[in-house]
């Protein structure tokens, strides 16, 4: 088949409306759309790890939570151990009639220092020097017995227990504690 | 056999040239190519719609599950801060060294030959606690510096079963100057201060989950 003049020009014409559609169709629909979802899949794969992580916060957290009602219960009951008021006011009379109700007199306590607890958060650290004037050593030991199982929080740092010159069967005996109050 | 004449030969002639029309061909052939290309534009579009709609659900996901770390990230520094309070408070009051059955069990190794002038103790330290324990006194005897040294050596023994890294040792042992009766009999003294060292509890664990905890919450 032999195409006259015409014919080629049409052919030609058809030839290049389809090169035009091709373009239009690859560079305005299909490239966006591809664009679109290449931009989406890498946006998606970005938020993976993002929302692991955000995911492994909150069980974090949750876990957390978890523990949380304890350890309230916890603080609660020390709370319930220190009575109201400025401890210089309530902790050296409290000292003074425990060792009386062991037969020990004249027990007195002066506050040494006051500042925040570094190894108890949320507490204050009060060191206090007790000195015990007179006192037999087996009563002293089971009054100290005592004060440590009775105050859990309190905790004896040094202790200096010598012999009275003018009685060598009495002691006198110096303790510094540390005691544990809410900030 | 009839004449047969063909009075449409020319008709026919167009419409063969028009069967054959490039033009009309090529129309046809680009119809046929839009049709396919649009097919897998729709494929390619259903595709792309499928990626953002995961894309946005996964988004609104991510949204709320960011706020709610967000807000478990507000609350998770005051939530450690009690537990670790409560625990570290435990751990003091578990942690602690009781003085009254050291005394006790000092008292129960001392000899008759030995007078203690002067006890004196100190304790240091949280999680890893060090304790320093100070005896001086006077022994009697034949060779009071045996007997000072078979105190210490009690002591070590006594302390080595129940604490680590114990130390017992002289800082002082010396003659002295008086004799002692005991029992009716005059001895010779020595005069002793003998160091008790030893460690309680055990050393602080590294912490390099706050650390993390930091680096997460970039500060």
């Amino acid at each position: 088949m032999k195409l006259g003049k015409e014919e080629t020009q049409k052919l030609v014409l058809g030839v290049l409306m389809a090169i035009g559609v091709l373009y239009g169709y690859f560079d305005q629909l299909l490239g966006p759309t591809k664009r679109a979802r290449a931009s989406a899949t890498k946006t998606l794969e970005a938020l993976a790890p993002k929302m692991s992580e955000a995911r492994a916060q909150v069980v974090r957290v949750d876990e957390l939570k978890q523990r949380l009602p304890q350890a309230e219960a916890t603080l609660k009951q020390i709370d319930s151990m220190i009575p109201e008021g400025a401890p210089v006011a309530w902790f050296p009379p409290a000292v003074a009639e425990y060792f009386k109700r062991h037969g020990i007199e004249k027990v007195a306590t002066r506050m040494n220092s006051d500042s925040p607890d570094p190894d108890a958060p949320g507490f204050r650290k009060i060191s206090w020097t007790v000195d015990i004037p007179k006192a037999q050593f087996i009563p002293l030991g089971q009054a100290l017995a005592g004060f440590e199982n009775g105050e859990p929080l309190v905790h004896i740092d040094s202790i200096t227990i010598e012999p009275l010159r003018e009685e060598p069967d009495h002691q006198r005996a110096s303790l510094t504690i540390s005691s544990l109050v809410r900030k | 056999m009839p004449l047969h004449l063909n009075l449409y030969h020319e008709i026919e002639q167009q419409r063969a040239a028009s069967r054959r029309d490039p033009l009309k061909l090529s129309l046809y052939a680009l119809g046929l190519l839009i049709a396919g290309l649009a097919a897998y534009y729709s494929v390619e579009a259903g595709r792309t719609a499928s990626a953002q709609a995961d894309l946005s659900r996964q988004q609104a996901a991510f949204s709320k599950i960011e706020a709610e770390a967000k807000e478990a990230i507000a609350h998770e520094q005051t939530f450690k801060d009690t537990i670790e309070s409560a625990d570290k408070v435990v751990a003091k009051i578990e942690g602690r060294l009781y003085w009254a059955p050291i005394l006790a069990e000092i008292a129960a190794i001392v000899p008759p030959e030995v007078q203690l002038a002067k006890f004196s103790a100190n304790t240091q330290g949280f999680d890893l606690k060090k304790t320093v324990i100070t005896l001086d006194g006077v022994s009697a005897g034949a060779d009071p510096r045996r007997v000072a040294e078979d105190l210490r050596q009690a002591l070590a023994l006594l302390f080595g079963k129940k604490y680590r890294a114990v130390d017992a040792s002289f800082q002082k042992l010396e003659d002295g100057s008086e004799s002692l009766t005991l029992h009716g009999n005059s001895l010779a003294t020595a005069l002793f201060t003998i160091n008790v060292k030893f460690e309680t509890g055990e050393e602080p664990p590294k912490a390099p989950a706050i650390a993390d905890t930091k680096k997460r919450n970039g500060k």
